[in-house]
């Protein structure tokens, strides 16, 4: 993030977060751009009938990719954008296996970002979650 | 649903991994209504620099809360899954105080039930959280122990 965070990369930012060290949450890249990803992890679950991930952390991967893929997408930020609301759809079960969310800026309004959110496990056509939230960002 | 039903669900919900991890503990939990808290720790913080918690602190404390009102909305005592849930952050979350929260099943039928939950820090009409999640139900609770 060239001004408001000096050198420091998004993977720099996200390793010096509590959270996003306690459930998991790492930030990647492929070749379709930002990737935030959700570990495996035993103590993420919270159903363990079907030994999947809590609603929570899911809903944590949402939040933290949606915020992350905007300051990505950010043309220069003025302010770390602060979430106003999230809106969370569950498609499927997020198993005990990686997750992974990408994020798409909608709209960056001059105080206002609305960002959307799919995260999947093995299938990117196959959503576990899907989200929107909207940012303040000035 | 039996007082021993409430406790078990109660202590079911409590010990699964995650909410173990974070430490969730329920005040209170009856027929569709409900009371969570949670102590901080160093760990749910989002912004080191301002100590705040990260916002999916409140929102996983919010989604356990609505999930388990949902469930002892049903007589019976019903399993359900989350259809959606949506959360409007109203304040930040400070890293060094405890968050707590209510929730209420507003309407349930056979399928689906809603709920809306609250959560705040220093007093109840100061939110730091607003939470409406809707739920589908499926099978009992107690068949999901025997199940096990």
């Amino acid at each position: 993030m060239k001004t408001l965070f000096g050198t420091s990369s998004l993977q720099d930012i996200n390793a010096m977060i509590p959270y996003a060290q306690l459930v998991g949450l790492d930030i990647s890249s492929d070749e379709q751009g930002l990737l935030t990803i959700l570990r495996a992890h035993d103590d993420n679950i919270g159903n363990e009938i079907i030994g999947a991930v809590h609603g929570g952390v899911v809903a944590g991967l949402m939040e933290h990719a949606a915020s992350f893929h905007l300051l990505d997408e950010l043309v220069n930020p003025v302010r770390i954008p602060r979430i106003i609301n999230v809106s969370i759809d569950y498609l499927r079960p997020a198993l005990n296996k990686n997750t992974f969310a990408r994020g798409q800026v909608v709209k960056q309004g001059k105080r206002v970002a609305n960002v959307r959110v799919t995260a999947w496990q093995d299938d990117e056509s196959r959503p576990v979650a899907a989200a929107h939230a909207h940012f303040l960002i000035a | 649903m039996s007082l021993s039903a409430f406790k078990f669900m109660r202590h079911t919900v409590e010990n699964l991994p995650h909410c173990k991890k974070l430490g969730l503990k329920f005040t209170q939990l009856d027929e569709g209504v409900g009371a969570m808290q949670l102590d901080p720790r160093p760990e749910f913080v989002g912004n080191i620099a301002q100590n705040f918690m990260h916002s999916a602190i409140v929102t996983t404390l919010l989604d356990t809360l609505c999930g388990t009102v949902a469930s002892s909305a049903y007589s019976e005592g019903r399993t359900v899954a989350t259809l959606d849930l949506r959360l409007d952050h109203l304040d930040r979350l400070h890293g060094d105080r405890t968050l707590y929260a209510k929730a209420e099943c507003f309407h349930h039928n056979d399928d689906v039930a809603y709920v809306r939950g609250w959560a705040w820090q220093d007093s109840e009409d100061k939110m730091v959280a607003k939470a409406t999640g809707t739920f589908m139900a499926s099978g009992t609770f107690k068949l999901q122990k025997e199940d096990m």
